[in-house]
């Protein structure tokens, strides 16, 4: 009995390491004939089948469900039916077979490291076992002694773990889908930074200060307050952005709990807002100023530090543009950015984990937000309050008779607001 | 009767257009600085003046009048000052630097002696009867590379004519403070003729100056004319702190000064008209533009080669194949020269590279004195002219005295004459440790050798042929710096075993050699260059047994500026980054990688150093074996790696 052809696991793109076998559709032995699809494999795009090359009997070396290194052997094709016990054989011997060709069987003066060849002595194994291995360092002698750890083998570098301690009771945990589970692998090889994307979007500026500032004692001329207002209303629309990352799957917040990042002269921490979205603006004022004096006064404690569901960091006073980086235990953070005061708009940035969301829907958040911050600036005062008579000067809202300002075309072609007596006086 | 009209126009021409930049620069119209040679000008005409437009002139910072006098080019000084690109060097260089036709300054004090001496060697290389003048002042006579010079000039018999400009004060010094001796005395000692002259007698001085300039072209020899002088006005702009009486003493005797008195109404004639051409010059060039970043600085973007194949062992050893490319190239090309200490044969250099060769070649093969500054700066003159100059470095360790002919002359002279002008030159020499030689010739100072603009680095390693190196050495235009290593060159290249391992090398111009597992994926990537490589590849497959790792290395040819597609590949499957180079760590190229790797990937990897200890290197050899990276040090810090 002997291997007309070995099946290898197909490299479909190149971003795939590793596909997801959905589909074994053959029983172990049964006869196939050149051209049959023999299985079914998940990609990150799409399902790719494989094909029996050569007329045969088929032995799998996976099982529905497994996770498949590109270019490993999954399968063979035999001239004669083997028998049920040479099955298993067959599979459990069947590992990291030859990456080169399905059919030659590459062999090694192979090397061994020391720490190899003492486990190797401890347990009688023989130098014969490995000549398939160009190296053999201690983690392959102990995959040979123990083929079922196989798998979480050395491939950790892959995606750095979280903590897997005991989830925080505040939460509730959904399954990562499988889909969801490759595109994290795909995003951790391949995009530098890791898993993590920022989008940005402009707020117009013009009116909300001068609206808002009216409703505020310490902030003035700022928008974090109404940011962390707006913000916790909308994590309630949007959970995704109020959970985070764990092994074990994504864990939602069930509340809302906005920290803000004060970075005053002592380092930065980020600081608690408890129940977030039932406070107005104003509580949230005094909130942060409270906090930010606690900070200075260095009397923050634990619980103003902790269990913090999204985070907002303000760098309005330094920079027009950044990228802001997740907290621990958040699957977002929104960014304000300094207000361009020629340009009446400041750049809000939201960071967030792909693995938890995605750009749609972080893009949604924004604008909502966006739309939300700047209907503060249609209020009509604000519209109406910089509006002045060219001649006199007097201000719209000093119009006693309210008849409004008139606009008219002065002698050197430029528009230009009137009051109606200066208009009618001249 | 020299001194007829034409020639006092000009001197008035020069001296409206160095008070016209004194002008423009209270006026704030020009950006930087400015030298003038108000009160020097005859001095300019004398010799730049006299000059053939084949000839070359070399000057300093006080250089305007110069200029004028041998290109008769207005315009481009005026532009240049004001910043504009019709400027002589594109408005980057202005008063300092300046470039046209055969005419080169430069603001280093002396750096252009030995440079001018190159310029004069590619003459009477190529049989040319052309002559060059450089023009010092008094206070560059402190500079020693000027006596490194004088003496390769007056040995080698080249056609070059020193002017020193005496105005008695070095920037606010005045001489009495600096000056030791006579100064025709030192020109004399190195049996160069001396002569001196002055610029209140400018008949005498014209004539004598010409003798000087035919003297040097028909006997083909250097000749020191000393000018005695004096500046009218400030060093640069405003700092005078010289005696109102002294100034006017040498006032009353200045040429321009007495012409005016004698004569007013030719002078002033002459007067109006310099001042309407300069104004018409400025207007035209105020509406000039300056150059944009683009025109200044276009770096053309580099493709990696990624077809691989396999180094095969070459029967010979690294220094045998380098002797070869010469020995082949100086026939192919006739421009190529080889320059350097001790290299004439039986010796044929301290390392052998030159063996033979100045017998095959003996007007290019170029023994010096112990003149390192000398050798760069006249590799420097027969680059600009024309020539492929090797020059070798004995020991790496004295590249600290080529630095500034590196760094100010060779790696400048493109960019800041506005690209007119190319640098080819090539600095050869040997690093690295392990022979015992001890502090101060086991160096690898390669640290400093690197990020210098417009010079690009290599690494000669025993894996590959040096002659494919070489050649495209040989090709660059701009200035290269290789660093060979001393065991190398004993060494026959791939001739290194390894087991179950791939030797592959790409088909970049400097190829990158890659080592990796034959199945295995590589756990560690592993970057290395120079006499590293050798060792490294030697313990490749015992740092596979005591660490565990199969590494994957990558042997650079070029560290400067770097390949990283390959690194980054590599780093991308292994997550994990050792650099690995002979000279101490800190601040070293192993930094560089790593910071280069991680801003180009922003991905988190394990990152280590590996380097020499920052001590001088002992000569003792079991205390140099601890000193120098080692096997034992790289398998130690990959397991503390693992261990963290
Ligand atoms: C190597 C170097 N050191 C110092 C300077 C700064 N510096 C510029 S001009 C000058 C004085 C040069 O005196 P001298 O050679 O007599 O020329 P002069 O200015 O009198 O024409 C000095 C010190 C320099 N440009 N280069």
């Amino acid at each position: 009995m002997k291997v007309i052809h070995g099946i290898l696991v197909p490299q479909e793109s190149v971003n795939d390491e590793y596909l997801t076998v959905v589909g074994l559709n053959f029983a172990n032995g049964a006869a196939v004939k050149k051209g049959d699809i023999v299985m079914e494999l998940e990609t990150s795009k799409a399902i790719a089948t494989v094909e029996a090359n050569a007329d045969g009997f088929i032995t799998y070396n996976c099982a529905d469900g497994d996770e498949v290194e590109v270019n490993s052997m999954i399968a063979q094709i035999w001239d004669e039916q083997p028998a049920i016990t040479d099955i298993k054989v067959i599979q459990s011997t069947q590992r990291k077979a030859d990456n080169q060709s399905g059919n030659t069987t590459q062999t090694f003066n192979t090397e061994f490291s020391a720490k190899a060849l003492k486990l190797m002595e401890q347990n009688n194994l023989s130098k014969e076992l490995f000549t398939r291995y160009d190296f053999v360092n201690e983690q392959v002698v102990l995959n040979h002694l123990n083929p079922q750890k196989q798998t979480a083998k050395a491939e950790s570098l892959k995606v750095k773990k979280e903590g897997t301690n005991k989830l925080p009771d505040n939460v509730t945990v959904s399954k990562l889908s499988a889909s969801k589970k490759r595109e994290i692998e795909y995003l951790s090889s391949v995009q530098s930074s890791g898993l993590v994307s920022t989008i940005y979007i402009d707020v117009n500026t013009g009116g909300i200060l001068n609206t808002i500032n009216e409703q505020l004692t310490y902030f003035k001329d700022s928008l974090l307050p109404l940011v962390v207002y707006e913000c916790s209303r909308l994590l309630l629309k949007y959970p995704a952005l109020n959970s985070f990352y764990t092994e074990q799957g994504v864990a939602t917040y069930k509340d809302v709990q906005v920290g803000v990042a004060v970075d005053i002269d002592d380092g930065l921490k980020v600081v608690k807002l408890p129940g977030t979205s039932t406070l107005g603006i104003q509580e949230i004022e005094h909130r942060i100023f409270d906090l930010s004096n606690k900070y200075l006064d260095r009397k923050l404690t634990s619980a103003d530090l902790t269990d913090i569901t999204f985070t907002i960091t303000d760098l309005s006073a330094d920079v027009f543009m950044f990228t802001p980086l997740i907290n621990k235990a958040n699957s977002a953070i929104l960014g304000i950015s300094k207000i361009d005061a020629i340009l009446n708009r400041t750049i809000v940035s939201l960071s967030f984990d792909h693995r938890v969301t995605e750009g749609k829907i972080a893009g949604n958040f924004l604008s909502e937000l966006k739309a939300r911050l700047e209907s503060y600036s249609l209020s009509k005062k604000t519209a109406t309050q910089n509006l002045t008579c060219y001649k006199c000067l007097k201000n719209i809202s000093e119009d006693m008779n309210d008849v409004g300002f008139i606009k008219v075309v002065t002698g050197r072609g430029e528009e230009k607001l009137i009051c109606d007596l200066c208009l009618f006086n001249f | 009767m020299r001194i007829n009209h034409r020639v006092i126009k000009e001197a008035l021409l020069i001296r409206r257009v160095e008070e016209t930049f004194l002008e423009l620069f209270s006026q704030g119209k020009l950006n930087g600085t400015v030298h003038t040679c108000i009160g020097q000008e005859f001095s300019a005409l004398a010799f730049a003046g006299q000059l053939r437009k084949s000839d070359f002139i070399f000057s300093n910072h006080r250089c305007h009048g110069h200029y004028l006098s041998f290109t008769g080019d207005t315009y481009g000084l005026m532009a240049e000052l004001m910043g504009k690109k019709t400027g002589a060097s594109g408005g980057v260089g202005s008063s300092q630097h300046l470039c046209h036709d055969n005419f080169y300054t430069n603001g280093i004090q002396g750096g252009i002696a030995p440079v001018s001496a190159g310029f004069a060697l590619a003459n009477k290389l190529r049989k040319d009867k052309s002559v060059g003048i450089v023009f010092i002042g008094d206070g560059t006579l402190g500079e020693g590379v000027l006596y490194e010079t004088m003496n390769i000039i007056s040995k080698w018999e080249l056609p070059l004519l020193i002017v020193c400009e005496n105005n008695y004060y070095a920037q606010s010094t005045p001489q009495s403070v600096n000056l030791a001796g006579n100064i025709l005395a030192r020109a004399e000692a190195f049996g160069i003729m001396a002569k001196s002259s002055d610029t209140w007698n400018v008949d005498e001085l014209m004539e004598s100056a010409e003798e000087s300039i035919n003297y040097v072209r028909n006997e083909c020899k250097p000749l020191f004319h000393l000018v005695n002088t004096y500046r009218l006005k400030a060093h640069s702009k405003g700092d005078d702190d010289r005696g109102k009486e002294e100034i006017d003493s040498y006032l009353e005797r200045d040429f321009l000064h007495r012409f005016a008195k004698e004569d007013p109404a030719t002078y002033n004639k002459y007067l109006e008209k310099t001042n309407d051409t300069i104004t018409l010059l400025l207007q035209q060039i105020e509406n000039d533009k300056e150059l944009t970043l683009e025109e200044y600085f276009h770096p053309q973007p580099e493709t990696t080669d990624t077809s691989w194949k396999e180094v095969l062992p070459i029967n010979k050893r690294q220094v045998e194949l380098i002797n070869e490319f010469f020995k082949q190239k100086m026939v192919a090309d006739d421009k190529t020269v080889f320059i350097g200490e001790d290299i004439l044969s039986p010796y044929g250099g301290a390392f052998k590279v030159a063996k033979n060769l100045s017998e095959l070649f003996p007007e290019r093969v170029l023994s010096t004195p112990i003149s390192e500054a000398a050798i760069t700066g006249i590799s420097n003159g027969l680059a600009l002219a024309g020539f492929k100059p090797y020059a070798e470095i004995m020991f790496g360790d004295f590249m600290t005295l080529v630095m500034d002919q590196l760094i100010n002359h060779a790696s400048k002279f493109h960019h800041m004459y506005n690209g007119k002008v190319n640098c080819p030159l090539v600095i050869r020499t040997p690093m690295g440790g392990g022979r015992g030689y001890g502090p101060t010739h086991s160096q690898t100072l390669d640290k400093f050798l690197v990020g210098i603009d417009n010079v690009t680095t290599v690494a000669l390693n025993s894996l590959i042929d040096p002659s494919i190196i070489y050649e495209s050495v040989h090709a660059e235009k701009n200035p290269v710096v290789i660093i060979e290593n001393k065991l190398d060159y004993g060494r026959k290249i791939g001739n290194a075993m390894v087991r179950n391992y791939s030797i592959l090398r790409n088909e970049a111009k400097y190829p990158i050699i890659k080592i990796t597992p034959q199945l295995s994926k590589p756990t560690i990537t592993i970057v290395t260059y120079g006499g590293m490589a050798d060792m490294v590849v030697r313990a490749i497959n015992s740092i596979f047994i005591e660490t565990e790792e199969a590494a994957e290395v990558i042997i650079l040819t070029r560290i400067h500026p770097i390949d990283y597609a390959e690194i980054i590949r590599s780093v991308e499957v292994t997550g994990t980054l050792v650099v690995i180079e002979e000279g101490s760590k800190t601040n070293g190229i192993g930094s560089e990688i790593i910071a280069s790797v991680l801003e180009q990937t922003g991905r988190p990897m394990i990152v280590k150093r590996i380097g020499a200890l920052p001590v001088p290197i002992p000569a003792a050899r079991s205390l140099e074996n601890v000193v120098l990276p080692s096997p034992e040090l790289i398998i130690k810090e990959i397991l503390n790696l693992r261990a963290e």
